[in-house]
């Protein structure tokens, strides 16, 4: 029985140490550094790798997987490019034939409280009596916006803005010291439709620093409110202080008499209504100004009144 | 006793006086329906509680804003989808319902030049008060268009 049990114990013994030993030639190769011969033998399987690549360059080529990579590619960049584009393009500005009627009405915002233009007003029907006039000046097309300001600071005037779209001001208390008719209205409004067809406003306003901004981009640069501020005073300087020419009134007043002398019944009018507007800048203190701005009725009369004796 | 009888009538007469006429309310309002949606086209515009440029303003859009347009249809049967003169839609943005001026919605979406200039319209700095005054502006202009007539 002795025998039997040590022989036992033997063998545990001799498989346990076999186990213990195989164990730690184990851990010995796992914790063994790495040997010159062993980074040869890695740089010779990555090598054998890279050969491994090249030999199956050609499958892939006929696999069609290049191909496949490099119009993933392309469609990566043009997407980049899209996208850088579209990033710029909310830098624009815009260019001179959006600019205007947008600039107009941002003037017009920041001047509402001075010039008196969100108040109650009658309704005149003035944009029926307007365009129908215009029709039959043969002025097809035109959109127009009217704004009633109560104001003797300007008495009217036609703002710079986009093609075929004209922005008009007209003072009420103007009209109704004046007590004008509608067709007397819709002459004040065609003098500065003609007036703004010239671009003699926009002019006064357009010089070469503004020239050059609109219709640029300004990606990576600061934006030039300074410049917007300055430009957005010149409309003050025309419509308040500056005025118009004479060489201009001259000509807008020659062409009206042009246009109107088809219908005398109108030209007559128009006569009538610039002695009205003659009478009252010369006796009324409120618009000393307007002969400033419009020079000046009474020159005005002098141009349309034939020279010579009327047969 | 007669005094508390007295009272409950007086209660009873002012309950089914406000009953009736709560109910002539409702029997009077016009029966409200969508019709489509058409988008604002100009810078900014109110929607206005009546079909009047001087009624007061429930809330103010922009350009490209969808809005819903609404019919309504009386009690025989009769459509109405324009307003005050035939210049004014009635619709319905958020929570509101008003009016907005025929002249300023279209069908398809706009070319609104705060999303096309995003940078140089952030750059003008506008507060809320020059906003509110730029909605104002499309309240009070008038406006017109020349057009070839034929007769």
């Amino acid at each position: 029985m002795n025998k039997k049990i040590r022989g036992c114990l033997l063998s545990l013994f001799i498989l346990s140490s076999s186990l213990l030993a195989a164990n730690e030639v184990e851990v010995k190769s796992e914790n063994k550094p790495e040997s010159k011969e062993n980074i040869k033998d890695d740089i010779k399987e990555e090598s054998k790798d890279l050969l491994d690549f090249s030999s199956i360059k050609d499958i892939i080529k006929k696999d069609g997987l290049e191909g496949e990579l490099k119009k993933k590619q392309d469609e990566k960049r043009k997407y980049l490019d899209v996208k850088k584009l579209k990033d710029m393009k909310r830098f624009n500005v815009p260019n001179q034939d959006i600019f205007w009627s947008f600039f107009s009405e941002l003037w017009l915002v920041k001047n509402a409280t001075m010039l008196k233009w969100d108040v109650h007003k009658p309704d005149f029907e003035l944009e029926k009596a307007f365009t129908t006039y215009l029709e039959s000046q043969g002025h097809y097309e035109k959109k127009i916006k009217i704004l009633l300001v109560d104001t003797t600071e300007i008495a009217h005037a036609a703002l710079p803005s986009n093609q075929d779209e004209f922005i008009f001001i007209l003072s009420l208390p103007f009209i109704r010291t004046l007590d004008l008719s509608k067709v007397e209205i819709s002459l004040i409004l065609f003098e500065d439709f003609i007036r703004v067809k010239k671009g003699y406003f926009k002019n006064y306003i357009l010089d070469k620093e503004l020239e050059n901004f609109l219709g640029s981009n300004f990606t990576g640069k600061p934006f030039d409110k300074k410049m917007i501020d300055t430009h957005l005073k010149k409309y003050n300087q025309v419509l308040f202080e500056k005025g118009f020419s004479f060489q201009e009134q001259f000509e807008t007043t020659k062409e009206l008499d042009i246009l109107l002398k088809s219908d005398l019944k109108m030209w007559n009018t128009y006569l009538t209504l610039l002695e009205k507007i003659d009478a009252l800048t010369k006796n009324n203190a409120l618009y000393k100004k307007y002969g400033q701005i419009y020079p000046s009725p009474e020159l005005q009369l002098s141009w349309l009144k034939p020279k010579g004796p009327i047969l | 006793m007669e005094k508390k009888i007295s009272f409950f009538v007086v209660i009873f007469f002012i309950v089914n006086t406000s009953l009736v006429m709560g109910a002539e309310v409702t029997s009077n309002e016009m029966k409200k329906t969508m019709i489509g949606i058409k988008y604002f086209s100009e810078m900014m515009g109110n929607v206005h509680q009546n079909p009047s440029r001087y009624s007061q303003v429930l809330t103010t859009i922009s350009c490209n804003h969808p809005l819903k347009i609404m019919k309504e249809t009386s009690k025989d049967g009769k459509d109405f989808v324009l307003f005050g003169e035939d210049k004014w839609n009635l619709v319905n943005v958020g929570p509101y319902t008003g009016y907005v001026m025929s002249d300023y919605l279209t069908d398809k979406k706009n070319v609104c030049f705060e999303e096309d200039y995003s940078k140089f319209f952030d750059g003008l700095n506008l507060d809320i008060n020059d906003l509110y005054y730029w909605a104002r502006l499309y309240d009070q202009y008038v406006q017109g268009k020349s057009k070839v007539r034929h007769e």
